[in-house]
């Protein structure tokens, strides 16, 4: 069982970034998402409008999710000072057993709950972890379903070029 | 919610009587073994950070006896609460759930008895089965909040079936293609959520993510043939030499186990697991190859036959918990508990804990 799950890792490490596959959307207004962060705070993604925003759905359980993260931790660390942000939506668990889990990972993403899976179906997040960009204007511009490095390759020219789309983007 | 949604019993003895709306599970040939043997299963749950009104939910054995499995009776500490033994009327589910009143400390065990005995079906021999309610059976052709039965879901299990001649045919048909196409891709990403849809248009069909009877289930549905989801917990370890299909030493905590019916007009219920092919393939000894002489005996046994050492909760879908204020649950094979701060975590150890163990008694 452990050669096969090193291999499993190796392949993933080595696969991602070739496989990545980012579904374009056009013209469409990314759905609403208001919810609660960890601290129970009321956040609301149209408060971000004027940056670019990665939402990402996952849940503790998800191993897939679990391997991504830290490559949208090296994004976040690449784009800070820049327009954009990270948002992270935990699929259906309760703030304590995420609290954990981010401690024992030592991911520091923040993290938005959604304890009745309700956002997930309204951006139709069928599987985890599922990943959405929404443009600075509040637009939904790519999805992408799996886990891929968001920190290299072609993640990080989409990116890139959603930024240069903001008027006086550096 | 509404309180007549639910049936509520009185004391410590479970319904064996015939419910409204529950499908028996009847047989049309002898089990594989005329052997019972007898099971109690204890189920601890702790709250350990109760805020206003606490409620526990947790399964019992299946309501109704079957060929395969016997309720011998509940009973239960209530650690002060209240406590109610409840059964949804249209898939017979049963449940004890007790109600702990604010600054109490939330205990409650429960310690179900059961006979099972091993169960197969002949499908080479059309057997007489006794007839079925069509409204009751109609539950199981539904599709449910995670199982739609159109679209991909539909075209692929046209695809799987096509050729099929009979009920049999295309009951085996879907099971053997699930069975040819669960092997770990490791181009595959991600992880289903329980949506049936979404998993197919994605093939999520391997590792630990995949919903494998579920999706079986799904598709028999998809092709007018009544299926159900029979959620259960592993009570023992396999006598047929499976590591990977049994729980031994009494734990059983974390043996939860989702198998499968399948209705066939000639021969009634009849018993299937492909999840656990995959189980042994992915699992057994270390992992096992598709044309392992184990794997192939298993892959031609969990078509019509089940070993018992598991315990049938119920077949229930999308479930209102009696009293609760949070959100239906897809099914009752775990503890459930909430308090006046939400629904709690079935697997946060830091609020809820409980333990399950089992014990051969007969």
């Amino acid at each position: 069982m452990r050669r096969l799950a090193a291999a499993a890792l190796a392949l993933f490490a080595f696969g991602a970034a070739a496989e990545t596959e980012l579904r374009p959307w056009e013209n469409r207004p990314a759905p609403a998402l208001i919810r609660a962060d960890l601290d129970g705070n009321r956040v609301d993604l149209k408060d971000l409008r004027g940056r670019v925003v990665l939402v990402n759905f996952w849940a503790t359980w998800c191993d897939p999710c679990r391997e991504e993260m830290p490559s949208i931790e090296r994004l976040r660390s690449k784009m800070q000072g820049r327009l954009f942000e990270v948002v992270t939506v935990n699929y259906g668990e309760a703030p304590a057993r995420i609290r954990e889990f981010l401690k024992r990972q030592r991911i520091s993403l923040p993290v938005w709950l959604d304890p009745d899976k309700q956002s997930a179906a309204d951006w139709s997040a069928g599987g985890l972890p599922m990943t959405f960009l929404v443009d600075a204007d509040g637009r939904l511009r790519y999805s992408a379903f799996g886990e891929c490095d968001w920190s290299a390759g072609e993640p990080l020219r989409v990116v890139e070029n959603l930024l240069a789309e903001i008027p006086r983007a550096r | 919610m509404d309180r007549r949604d639910f049936m509520r019993l009185t004391g410590a003895v479970s319904a064996t009587a015939a419910l409204p709306g529950a499908v028996s599970s009847a047989f049309a040939q002898a089990s594989a073994s005329d052997r019972w043997r007898v099971f109690e299963v204890t189920t601890r749950v702790e709250v350990t950070k109760p805020s206003g009104v606490t409620r526990i939910w947790l399964p019992t054995p299946l309501t109704q006896d079957t060929a395969y499995q016997k309720s011998m009776g509940n009973w239960w500490e209530d650690g002060g609460g209240t406590v109610t033994q409840a059964v949804e009327p249209k898939s017979g589910t049963g449940m004890v759930w007790a109600e702990f009143a604010p600054g109490s400390k939330p205990v409650l065990v429960l310690t179900s008895r059961f006979a099972t005995r091993d169960v197969g079906v002949d499908l080479l021999v059309p057997g007489s089965t006794p007839a079925q309610d069509p409204a009751a059976l109609a539950y199981y052709l539904q599709p449910t909040d995670h199982m739609p039965l159109d679209g991909a879901v539909k075209d692929l299990s046209s695809s799987i079936v096509k050729g099929s001649r009979t009920d049999v045919e295309k009951a085996r048909a879907i099971y053997e293609w699930i069975v040819e196409n669960t092997y770990r891709d490791p181009k595959t990403k991600g992880c289903g959520t329980g949506d049936v849809k979404f998993m197919i248009e994605n093939k999520l069909w391997g590792g630990k993510c995949a919903d494998l009877n579920a999706l079986y289930v799904t598709l028999a549905r998809a092709e007018g043939l009544p299926a159900r989801d029979v959620y259960g917990v592993r009570v023992a370890g396999s006598a047929l030499g499976y590591n990977s299909l049994g729980r031994a030493g009494g734990d059983i905590t974390k043996a939860q186990h989702c198998r499968a019916e399948v209705y066939l007009r000639t021969h009634g219920w009849v018993p299937v697991d492909p999840a656990d092919v995959r189980k042994v393939i992915l699992e057994e000894a270390g992992g096992k190859k598709p044309d392992d002489p184990m794997v192939l005996a298993a892959r031609k046994r969990l078509f019509g036959s089940w070993e018992m050492n598991w315990l049938a909760y119920n077949t229930g879908n999308d479930l209102v918990l009696p009293k609760s204020t949070g959100s239906k649950v897809a099914f009752l094979m775990y503890p459930q508990a909430e308090t006046g701060d939400g629904r709690l975590d079935s697997l946060d150890p830091d609020n809820f804990k409980y333990t399950i163990s089992a014990k051969e008694v007969a």
